[in-house]
Formats: C-alpha cells, structure tokens, sequence
C-alpha cells in the first residue's frame, strides 16, 4: 500500500468473484457453438 | 432481485455490455443518424459525445446551469434547429435535478429524451428512482460506478417498438434472439432486417451485477456519510462552494466541490497522497467537438471542479485527512 487516498474504486468484494466461479462452471459449460 | 423490482418501474429493461454502448444502442434504434442534431451539455464524459457521433449525427454543444450543473434548458432551446431529433441530459454526479423542464422542452419541440443516467443508479428525483419514468434511460455499470457488472450498462423505456428494436440490435440484429436464447430455442434460420451491434451483457457480468444489486442499500448509506461529512466539514470553508443538490435522494458516484484556486489546491492535495479528479474537461474544448461559439458558465466551471475522494472503502480517517488538507490549505 502506498498510502495513498484513492479518488474512487471498485466495490467489488468475494461474493461478486463466488457468482462469477459459479457462472463458469455451471454456465459456460453448457455453451454450444452458434 | 432484479433491476426492474430494485427500480420498482413497469419500464422494460435491457442490459448490455457498457454504459456508452446503451447511449450508442439508443440513439441508433431512433434511427438517429447523419444529419440529425443531438442536444447535450458540454460538461459530461465524452462517452456522450462518441455515443453520439458514432451514430453519424451531430451533438450539439449546451450550457450548464451554474448550481447544478444540468443542462441550461433555456440555452437548448435556443439551439434547437429542423435537424435536433433528440435532448440528452447527462445527470452529473448523480443528479437528475431539473429533469423535468428536460421533458417540457421535448414535448412541446418533438423530440426524445436519452437520459444519460451512467452516474445515477438507485439515485432518486421527486421521490422516485432515476431509470422508473421517462421515455429512455441509460445507466453504466462500469468498474467504479454505484454498482458495477465489471462493465455493463443498461436502458430502460417504455415505448415497446423501440425495446423491440435494442433487444435485436444488441445480438447483432438477430431478430428475437434474445427471447430465444432465453427458451433454448436459438436456431440457425434466422432474420436480420437492421444494423445490429454485438452490446449484450455476458452471464459474467450479470452475475457480478446481481450480487452487486443486492448491496445497493450498503453502498447508499457508506456514499451518503461520505458525502454529509464533505458537507458539514468543509461547509465554513468560504473558498470551497458545493452543487445545489437534493444530496439525502442520492448515491453521489463523485462528489465535486467548486474550489477557489483549484490547480492549486488539487497539487497540494496531490503532493499529500490524495487522488483527486476534474470531472470533466468540456467537450466543446476537445478537438473532435470544438465549437465556433463559447459556453462561459461551463467553461468556469471546468476551472473550478474539483472531485474529491469517494468510495465505499474510503474510512472516516480518510476522509478526516481530505478535509483537514483542505483547510489547511485556506489557512483555516
């Protein structure tokens, strides 16, 4: 950490990144070509 | 829940893949295009510009009110030819304050409202959530913006023709994709009748946006006691002048003070390890959308904008350093 106060940031916390591990494994597993 | 029910609206709602590519989808399903005029202020992101120019028409540069930085309706109005199709307001940081004279100015002149709403999700105007009424809403649920998807974006109307036509276009013009995607019935005998645009939202982002609209109430209140400490401390600093929001009906994305010796004062908050920003240099200034013609109050603006720190992870201490910077520096 630099200490610095940042301006803005991303709220994005563990739950967010749980529900993308999700979609790729139950989602885009299922995914078929066009 | 979804967006429909957070925004408690019978607007329909469409998702897609950036807040500029919701802007870009709106105006090309007006079938807005060379030729045509669209009216936006000069003070907002030049996302608005290129969503509009990609379209092939024209945007055409307006003032700001000085208190809040809207759209100068009086200055649209003045700027509206034979060619001006369509008005969008950008609701800067995050308020849609004087929407209202927006929608007078369109239906007594014929034209469509796209708000760019990209700063705005879960604020509210007259005690009812941005994105719930009007004709079209784009919001943007970027990396940083009051809830995010990683990227995204949305629009939302009620005119269903149009909703018809921003489905299709966001698959690339496939005519009813999106409902048959949703019933497993995509097929290879397809139609494609207009211009379509590969904008859609992927499961990825929907899964991060549909965490993330379940926190909206944490993120409004960590905003809104960012933004009251901003107001109640600096509020005896005379060099330091605030916008005339309805701040209590909104989740501020930024929070933009107007400062007296702003380069100054944004280099020694700088030199002291704290980021802060100048949302934004107006457009009729950059070399793709000069103007023959000046915009005096946005220009001063641009002068005196400072954005200060805020997000949902900025602590009291934080903040407590920000504003004592600040006084410190008008020698209070």
């Amino acid at each position: 950490m630099s200490g610095k106060i940042r301006l803005s940031k991303s709220s994005i916390d563990d739950a967010e990144k749980q529900a993308v591990l999700e979609v790729l494994d139950n989602e885009f597993k299922e995914l078929s070509s066009n | 829940m979804n967006l429909k029910n957070y925004l408690q609206t019978d607007m329909d709602v469409v998702c897609v893949n950036t807040g500029t590519s919701a802007l870009h989808l709106a105006l090309s399903a007006l079938n807005i295009g060379i030729g045509d005029e669209v009216l936006v202020p000069s003070l907002t992101y030049v996302a608005s510009y290129q969503a509009i120019s990609a379209t092939g028409a024209t945007p055409i540069s307006c003032e700001i009110k000085e208190k809040t930085f809207f759209i100068d309706i009086d200055d649209a109005k003045n700027k509206i030819t034979s060619r001006t199709k369509v008005i969008m307001p950008v609701h800067y940081a995050s308020s849609a304050k004087g929407i209202d004279e927006v929608y007078n100015l369109a239906n007594e002149n014929n034209l469509r409202v796209v708000e760019d709403a990209a700063q705005t999700f879960g604020s509210k105007q007259n005690n009812k959530f941005v994105g719930s009424v009007g004709d079209i809403i784009c919001f943007s649920f970027d990396g940083i913006k009051n809830i995010t998807s990683g990227e995204g974006g949305a629009i939302l109307s009620n005119d269903k023709e149009f909703v018809q036509r921003i489905k299709d276009a966001r698959l690339l013009g496939v005519e009813k994709d999106t409902e048959k995607r949703y019933n497993k019935e995509r097929s290879w005998d397809f139609d494609v009748s207009h211009q379509g645009f590969r904008y859609h939202m992927s499961n990825i982002m929907a899964a991060i946006g549909l965490v993330q609209l379940t926190r909206v109430e944490e993120f409004r209140a960590k905003r809104q006691k960012i933004v009251q400490s901003y107001l109640i401390n600096l509020e005896t600093v005379k060099e330091v002048g605030f916008l005339d929001f309805n701040y209590e009906e909104l989740i501020s994305h930024i929070f933009v003070i107007k400062a007296e010796k702003r380069d100054e004062l944004r280099a020694y908050l700088l030199k002291n390890n704290i980021e802060c920003g100048v949302h934004y240099k107006p457009n009729h200034l950059l070399s793709k959308y000069k103007t023959n013609y000046s915009l005096p109050k946005t220009e001063k603006a641009y002068e005196e904008i400072l954005t200060l720190p805020c997000h949902v992870d900025l602590t009291q201490k934080e903040q407590d350093k920000v504003v004592e910077r600040i006084r410190e520096f008008y020698g209070k």
